[in-house]
């Protein structure tokens, strides 16, 4: 049988590695299969970019296990790593004078001689990279001078450019209007589908999420996180429980947020 | 091929092809001062300007170069600690030669770099690293300047001129020192050339691809140190070549690529320096200018224009 891609085993996440475990919420125990598509929504601070950054180890884990692809993550070598998991993250890449090309180009770093020589199965993997996100039409431009929108699909380009099994997306959809939203969406979706991507995403789009995600992982207002499905988690009242606000609640019917009084 | 004397092209021909001139002294001048000087200035080129570029990308400023960021006030205070350090502990035969003024030097060039990058870890503020630099130099400086007035008159003014910089002073077994230092900078430069890409993006993203930070990082200053440190040993701290050249190859070449920017950085700060010691000693004069001004009235309007005109500056790394 196949090990999960990401498999969490009362996995405790949080800060201050050195001067005492700083724990921010329960054990987490999950596991994620090929090809999966994960929503990790809770509200603002309560911990999604410290899961994701646990998984990409970027910050190590207090206690338990983590494991990519059945091997526990403090032991990968950032290489293997490499080709194993590539990120979308959070902060914005501040460069210029480098176009779209020449960025999406980087994901085949890892694999590249010292020089960073492309082969011309690269150039492929790069083009179909950028064919696959929409942005073959600005493989000239700067990165700098596109729109956000056009600067995260860039990102997700070179994401799917480092042709790892598993991408982790941290709040990609920030500052983008409703139709780039929906398209990045739609995009990380059919990656999934058709090219059996295993893709965990930190998102405030419930709506969206619902529709598209294979599996939410929650975390509600008692610092747990929870796996479940949209289903599940719509019928279980989940989101009522997550998002505690007298000025906005869930309405399982139309599967939105609602303003109570105006 | 031009100085305070005139030499006919002819005779610069014949004397190059290894044949007779119409003048021996000709001959002395041409192996002895001009050759040693321009490649002297070559080294120097490529030494700074690559240093700068490394910098560059290392603190993600792009106004850092060895000269700002106080590399070279470090180099300086490594000289000095030998020039007039020596006398203290009464060593003077001993101590000065070629190579240990390069290892001074560059121990001084490394000891200030890798203060200026631990702070830089820790602040990550790209205006108040160029300031910890800027401040770190004035340290140094006022450490030179402690040291100077403890010194004896002999030794101030072969340190005075030393700082003045210069490609002239420079003989064949200090240039084959610098050769040396210079050629294995640039090597660990070249090995790095893809960490330098990959640090473009930033920490998260170059350490999701593989790159090891710390190595990355602790090679790149090393080349730097090495290139930074050996030049300053022997011509000087030479401002300004280190920020203007690679800006000038970004604008040139539109990237900020550096497989693109590193050769062209070696070429255009060859280039830079050649026409900095061209305008150092001035044609058909006696007159020689000490060569870090002359690289500091060259490049200090570049950084004005760019900076002013240009308004991009800080978005082209």
């Amino acid at each position: 049988m196949k090990a999960p891609v990401i498999q969490l085993k009362s996995t405790l996440v949080g800060y201050g590695h050195r001067e005492g475990a700083c724990p921010i919420m329960s054990p987490i125990n999950v596991s994620v299969k090929e090809g999966e598509f994960i929503c990790l929504i809770g509200e603002n601070g309560k911990g999604k970019s410290t899961v994701l950054k646990s998984i990409s180890g970027e910050i190590p884990y207090l206690s338990g296990e983590v494991l990519i692809n059945g091997k526990l993550l403090p032991s990968i070598s950032a290489s293997e790593l490499a080709e194993q998991m590539s990120l979308v993250l959070t902060d914005r890449i501040q460069i210029g004078m480098i176009t779209v090309g020449e960025l999406v180009a980087f994901g085949r770093y890892p694999f590249t001689n010292w020089l960073a020589k492309m082969t011309p199965l690269d150039l492929q993997i790069v083009h179909d990279a950028m064919e696959s996100c929409g942005v073959l039409n600005l493989k000239d431009r700067y990165y700098s001078n596109l729109s956000d929108g056009e600067k995260q699909k860039v990102a997700i380009a070179r994401a799917l450019a480092q042709q790892t099994p598993l991408i982790l997306l941290d709040e990609p959809l920030n500052h983008l209007d409703l139709i780039n939203k929906a398209e990045i969406f739609s995009l990380l979706k059919r990656l999934c589908v058709d090219f059996k991507k295993t893709i965990v995403i930190s998102t405030h789009q419930v709506e969206l999420a619902l529709q598209a995600a294979d599996k939410i992982w929650l975390i509600n207002g008692k610092h747990q996180l929870i796996e479940t499905t949209p289903e599940a988690a719509i019928e279980n009242h989940l989101f009522e429980e997550a998002f505690i606000s007298d000025k906005v609640k869930f309405d399982p019917l139309t599967k939105t947020f609602q303003l109570k009084a105006i | 091929m031009f100085g305070s004397i005139t030499i006919p092209f002819a005779d610069i021909l014949s004397i190059l092809l290894g044949q007779d001139s119409t003048s021996l002294a000709f001959e002395t001048i041409i192996w002895n001062s001009r050759i040693p000087r321009i490649l002297t200035a070559i080294l120097c080129g490529t030494a700074i300007s690559i240093s700068g570029l490394q910098m560059q990308v290392l603190f993600r400023n792009p106004l850092a170069g060895p000269y700002i960021l106080g590399i070279s006030s470090g180099a300086s205070l490594g000289i000095s600690l030998l020039i007039m350090g020596a006398s203290f502990f009464s060593i003077t035969s001993f101590v000065y030669t070629s190579w240990t003024l390069a290892i001074a030097s560059t121990l001084g060039a490394l000891l200030v770099l890798f203060i200026v990058f631990v702070i830089s870890l820790k602040v990550k503020d790209i205006m108040t690293v160029l300031i910890v630099g800027i401040m770190l130099g004035s340290f140094t400086t006022a450490l030179i300047g402690v040291m100077q007035y403890f010194s004896s008159a002999d030794q101030l003014k072969t340190f005075i001129i030393w700082t003045m910089g210069s490609l002239d002073a420079v003989n064949y077994e200090e240039i084959s020192v610098i050769t040396l230092v210079v050629t294995i900078g640039i090597l660990i430069g070249v090995f790095n050339i893809k960490a330098l890409n990959l640090l473009l993006l930033g920490e998260g993203y170059a350490k999701s691809m593989g790159l090891n930070l710390f190595k990355s990082r602790l090679w790149i200053i090393l080349s730097t140190g090495m290139l930074a440190g050996g030049i300053t040993a022997f011509c000087g701290p030479i401002g300004f070549i280190g920020i203007v050249v690679p800006h000038l190859c970004r604008i040139w070449f539109k990237t900020a690529n550096s497989k693109v920017l590193f050769p062209a950085s070696i070429l255009m700060g060859i280039n830079f320096m050649l026409l900095s010691d061209f305008i150092a000693h001035v044609p058909n004069s006696d007159i020689v200018l000490p060569i870090n001004s002359v690289t500091a009235i060259l490049g200090v309007p570049i950084i004005f224009w760019m900076v002013l005109g240009q308004k991009k500056i800080s978005n082209s790394i």
